[in-house]
């Protein structure tokens, strides 16, 4: 499996998006979240953004105060899960337009959504940028459509 | 407005209301109302106010909060017709389901209702929502319709079928059968996105069993050479790098566009991917002497950008190749040197990984410094962490003992290095032992350096610091003063420091070693027969014994019981040692000193010279001829009534002895590698001479006693408990003792010593193994001499593994007690799964039914040539062998056979079905891949 789980943490190591490609209890996320945590955080500037963590490699990126942590398997390629972290970044850019922290804390559910078009059992599913967006908004329009409907019918039109 | 009333807090206000907190406590305490909120809201009827619920659910489980509870009403926001509460539920169930939710009983039929929805999202949200929770039932259940929407008409939904269908094999693998002809189809398709996905799922799936996906190389060859899909690419490279170690003929065929990428491609991902599937899929073999240097001069350029990162992946990349290609590797020597102060740990540890492979007798030197000047804090605040200065003292230890001290040209240098790195990873976990071990290997392999180990040796005992801060070097450091005594400039001292030692500082296992070190050094001191046996120097060495034995008498209550037995054992012998001098005349008129100081007791140690040996050696010895090692020679001993007293003494003595015994054949395995090639029995324990009369009375009685055992019901169970405790040393220890069976009277002798642990007389029993006696020894430039490992085995057979110091070495590091990986996804399903049903067309049938007739002749052949062998009763080693596997062969064919044709029985009416499976024969199928490839080239 490419991606095994994505962690946004903040500076502070506040976690603002975890998802999870493989099933584990909470408890063992919250060890592994933990760990990694720590093990980012310490890193510097000027330092590879690979790190190895119980026999499996963490590939990081640090976007502003957003660290974006990929755990991956050792014989995964360490380069290309750089590019998918980068792609992930941009795509978040251009929904949110000059995307902050905030926004990812905010609408913590529209980061969700936009990873799960990107990437499906830890695989890169869609190549394509422009793919992903287009399907996100395929997914508002309809749910803000299904709104409009029933605002009308509770207005009895 | 509306929507805001209706629930207290919005997820807005959730996440502001999280954020306005000031405290921890106060935090954990918003949330915990929140969370009661929530119990109420999930509850409601209202749809809206669910979902939202749940949505703040979802938010707080990602901050660690459990929201389990709450999967039914997960469930129910699913279910929900509108799309904004779908997504929410499907949310909300990735993050928090697992594959033992129970719930996930009841959303069968809910996402079978989704799969099968008119709106594509639907359809697509409950693909992306079951690769999070999918469990064995739900990839049962759902597999068909997956299988079905792999063939949607929109390719959005097709990738998304396509990729599940990994998850699904996880945790169903039988779905891998009846999808893989589609699956297969897939890899045509005219859209990219799905021709990736299936290109992924193949790619993972063949980690797990490359041959099923054999068939495929041909397709998976097109799309190497014709998209430009550099994330597809790198997917195609990796399968391949798991399928080329089962088919060597792929190499030829893929290194060709794969040298083509290497050298066009801008993109670092995928020349590395290229190079890391050349090295990792076993194609770089000792004579690829061209695309090694293609693969090391490109992975060069990584080192001359800037980027850490392509650093990082360079150095693993070299590290793979410098197995096969060290000299290759090692034209670069000065770029990777650069790394080994990098300021990024991670890189540094690459290198100086690498490093160890790189040096040679020139650069040995220099790189140890540089090396041993990391490990020095060069401040308070900038200790390195200890793992990476263990990591440094490993790669320094191995650096040097590689092959046999081969890049060591002065040892008195390694010994000094050896020292110095005790003193600088005092703290360090470990690791002192390691170190310990080498100054043991290198003081008696290297004769001319023996006293200086003895020196630093000695120093090292008698610190105290080490004693405190290192102390896991002193159990070799103990060994090699005491095996070594002779060097000692200051035995007296040495010894005076031992006995001083307060009890509760040193740990058992040292003490162990102390106990045992101490006669030796005594021997050394009071044995020296050239100094005159004054009175003085008698009350002198008097006191040191008198000292010897309140030091000994402290620890033969020892709980340790290796402590306990050498101390117990040596007791006695210092206070008969005492009683000696004791009776001595008080004046000088007597100036030798005591027989029992002066030539018993040297004679224990001194007989001969340890050398090191082969950890191999005691599996070479082969079992002499007669000997049945699992029977037993200690026959069991009885409680019998009508024992006389003597007898059950006797029987109490064997008892403890064999406990001790047993306890002393695994101890002694332990602490060192070296074994001591020791014929002569101790004198202390030899209470009586043994009389040949006596053993044939013992005899005779034992007889006689095993005769009542058989006839008498009650001694059954008492027989049973201890013949099984006979049995229970470790098998090698029984080999070691195997010269004794014909001494059956050994136990009730009580002289376990006087089996020779080394000395087996091979020769006389197995005529063709002779005992290499001879010390090989192998020059060094500065010529020093390195003794090599003693084995047994003829002259090839001798030639010691050179990695075997290391392999030993890392054997002794303490294994890293590592949990179980919770990482590693649980794919045990498929990695056995026989992909039985390709499918393969008519011409493909044929070629099976032609390879059946084949297997039929073959099998005549073969059993003509077993009528043959039956004849012939001279046969050449050679051919037997040959015949051997054609036998092996056809009868592994057959096996085959027979399980088809029991399969075709049972489901005739599948006979189609059963036919396509019949092309599973290796060999066809790789020939087919073959042939496939070739055409597709052309």
């Amino acid at each position: 499996m490419a991606v095994q789980y994505i962690i946004l943490l903040s500076r502070q190591g506040k976690v603002r998006l975890a998802k999870w490609f493989l099933t584990l209890s909470l408890k063992e996320k919250s060890k592994i979240v933990k760990d990694v945590s720590t093990l980012v955080l310490g890193r510097r500037t000027k330092m590879c953004n690979f790190l190895e963590y119980k026999e499996s490699k963490v590939v990081y990126r640090r976007y502003a105060s957003l660290f974006f942590i990929a755990g991956i398997d050792s014989s995964d390629n360490e380069l290309i899960t750089l590019e998918t972290i980068h792609r992930y970044v941009e795509q978040m850019d251009r929904y949110y337009g000059n995307v902050c922290e905030l926004d990812i804390i905010f609408n913590f559910q529209k980061a969700y959504y936009i990873l799960d078009e990107l990437l499906l059992a830890g695989e890169l599913q869609e190549s394509s940028k422009r793919d992903v967006l287009r399907r996100i908004s395929q997914q508002d329009a309809l749910e803000e459509a299904e709104g409009d409907e029933e605002k009308f019918s509770r207005l009895g039109i | 407005m509306l929507m805001k009333n209706r629930f207290k807090k919005s997820l807005h206000d959730l996440i502001r209301g999280i954020r306005g907190c000031k405290d921890p406590e106060a935090t954990d305490k918003y949330i915990r109302d929140a969370m009661s909120e929530c119990r109420q809201e999930v509850l409601s009827q209202d749809m809206d106010i669910k979902s939202m619920a749940v949505l703040k659910l979802a938010y707080l489980q990602m901050l660690g909060y459990d929201m389990t509870w709450a999967s039914f009403n997960v469930l129910e926001v699913m279910s929900s017709p509108k799309f904004a509460h779908k997504r929410v539920g499907y949310l909300a169930a990735m993050q928090s389901f697992g594959v033992d939710t129970d719930v996930l009983m009841l959303a069968t039929n809910m996402l079978k209702k989704d799969l099968a929805s008119s709106n594509h999202l639907d359809v697509a949200m409950a693909i992306s929502g079951l690769s999070n929770i999918v469990s064995p039932s739900l990839a049962r259940d759902l597999a068909e319709d997956l299988i079905k929407m792999m063939n949607h008409s929109k390719p959005y939904v097709r990738k998304k079928a396509v990729m599940v269908m990994y998850k699904i094999f996880l945790q169903f693998p039988e779905a891998l059968r009846t999808s893989f002809p589609r699956l297969r189809e897939k890899l045509e398709d005219p859209e990219i996105s799905v021709v990736s996905a299936t290109v992924n799922v193949i790619c993972e799936l063949a980690k797990k069993h490359p041959k099923n996906y054999l068939p495929l190389a041909p397709q998976l060859f097109n799309i190497l050479t014709t998209s430009s899909n550099n994330w597809m690419l790198i997917k195609i490279i990796k399968l391949f790098a798991s399928l080329a170690p089962i088919e060597p003929r792929l190499k030829a065929k893929i290194i060709p566009p794969i040298t083509n990428i290497i050298q066009t491609t801008t993109a670092m991902s995928l020349l590395y991917e290229c190079i890391n599937c050349i090295v990792s899929g076993g194609m770089l073999s000792k004579d690829d002497e061209q695309l090694a240097t293609m693969c090391v001069g490109k992975l060069r350029i990584f080192f001359e950008e800037t980027d850490q990162n392509l650093k990082f992946v360079g150095l693993l990349a070299y590290n793979k190749i410098v197995l096969t290609h060290p000299l290759l590797v090692a034209q670069n020597a000065d770029v990777i040197m650069d790394c080994m102060d990098d300021p990024d740990l991670s890189i540094r540890e690459r290198a100086v990984e690498l490093v160890v492979y790189l040096v040679n007798t020139d650069t040995l030197f220099e790189v140890v410094k540089r090396l041993m000047l990391q490990l020095i804090p060069q401040s308070r605040d900038q200790v390195l962490p200890e793992h990476y200065r263990t990591e440094v003292v490993r790669r320094i230890l191995d650096m040097c003992s590689n092959n046999t001290y081969a890049n060591v040209t002065n040892f008195e240098w390694y010994i000094a290095v050896l020292v110095d790195l005790i003193k600088i990873t005092e703290g360090v976990k470990d690791i002192g032992a390691e170190i310990g071990m080498e100054l043991q290997n290198v003081a008696v392999r290297v004769r001319s350096v023996r006293d200086y180990a003895v020196g630093a040796s000695a120093r090292m005992v008698t610190d105290k610091d080490i004693m405190i801060k290192n102390p896991g070097v002193l159990k070799y450091a103990g060994w090699i003063i005491g095996e070594y005594a002779i060097y000692l400039d200051n035995p007296e001292f040495i010894l005076d420091t031992i006995v001083n030692i307060e009890p509760q500082t040193l740990s058992d296992d040292i003490k162990a070693v102390y106990i045992h070190a101490i006669p030796k050094i005594y021997c050394q001191y009071a044995g020296n027969d050239r100094i005159p046996w004054t009175h003085s120097r008698a009350q002198e060495i008097l006191q040191l014994t008198e000292n010897i034995v309140t030091y000994l008498e402290k620890y033969s209550t020892s709980m340790d019981i290796e402590v306990q037995e050498r101390s117990v054992e040596f007791l006695e012998m210092f206070r008969l040692i005492a009683l000696a001098i004791k009776e001595r005349p008080a004046d000088d008129s007597d100036l030798t000193p005591p027989a029992l100081v002066s030539q018993a007791m040297p004679s224990m140690f001194n007989f001969w010279e340890l050398n090191p040996v082969s950890a191999k050696a005691q599996k070479r010895i082969p079992i002499p001829e007669g000997l049945d090692l699992d029977e037993e020679f200690n026959v069991p001993v009885v409680y019998s009534e009508s024992e006389d007293e003597e007898e059950a003494l006797l029987r109490e003595q064997i008892m403890k002895q064999q406990e001790l015994n047993s306890s002393k054949n695994v101890n002694t395995a332990s602490p060192s590698v070296i074994v001591k090639a020791k014929s002569k029995s101790k004198s202390s324990r030899e209470a009586a001479p043994s009389e040949s009369e006596d053993e044939e009375d013992m005899e005779r009685r034992r007889q006689e006693r095993r005769r009542r055992q058989a006839e008498d019901p009650y001694y059954i169970l008492e027989s049973d408990k201890v013949a099984s405790k006979s049995r229970k040393p470790r098998r090698d220890s029984s080999s070691s003792e195997s010269s004794g069976p014909e001494d059956p009277m050994k136990n009730e002798k009580l002289d376990i010593d006087s089996i020779p642990i080394m000395k087996l007389e091979i020769a006389s029993i197995a005529a063709p193994v002779t005992k290499k006696k001879s010390k090989r020894h192998r020059t060094q430039p500065a010529h020093v001499e390195i003794a090599k490992e003693e084995t047994f085995g003829d002259e090839n057979g001798t030639i010691v593994d050179p990695d075997e110091i290391a392999q030993r070495r890392s054997s002794a590091r303490a294994a890293p007690h590592r949990a179980k990986n919770i990482l590693r996804v649980d794919a045990r399903g498929l990695e056995n799964y026989d992909l039985d049903s390709a499918d393969e067309d008519e011409a493909d049938r044929q070629e099976v039914e032609k390879f059946k007739a084949e297997i039929l002749e073959a099998r005549k052949k073969a059993a003509k040539a077993a009528e043959e062998e039956v004849k012939a009763t001279h046969i050449v080693v050679k051919k037997k062998k040959k015949k051997a596997k054609v036998v092996k062969r056809v009868k592994k064919s057959n096996e085959k056979i027979d399980d088809k044709a029991s399969q075709k029985a049972a489901e005739e009416d599948n006979e189609k079905n059963d036919d396509k499976a019949e092309d599973k024969v290796d060999d066809k199928v790789e020939d087919k891949v073959e042939e496939k490839i070739d055409g597709k080239e052309e």
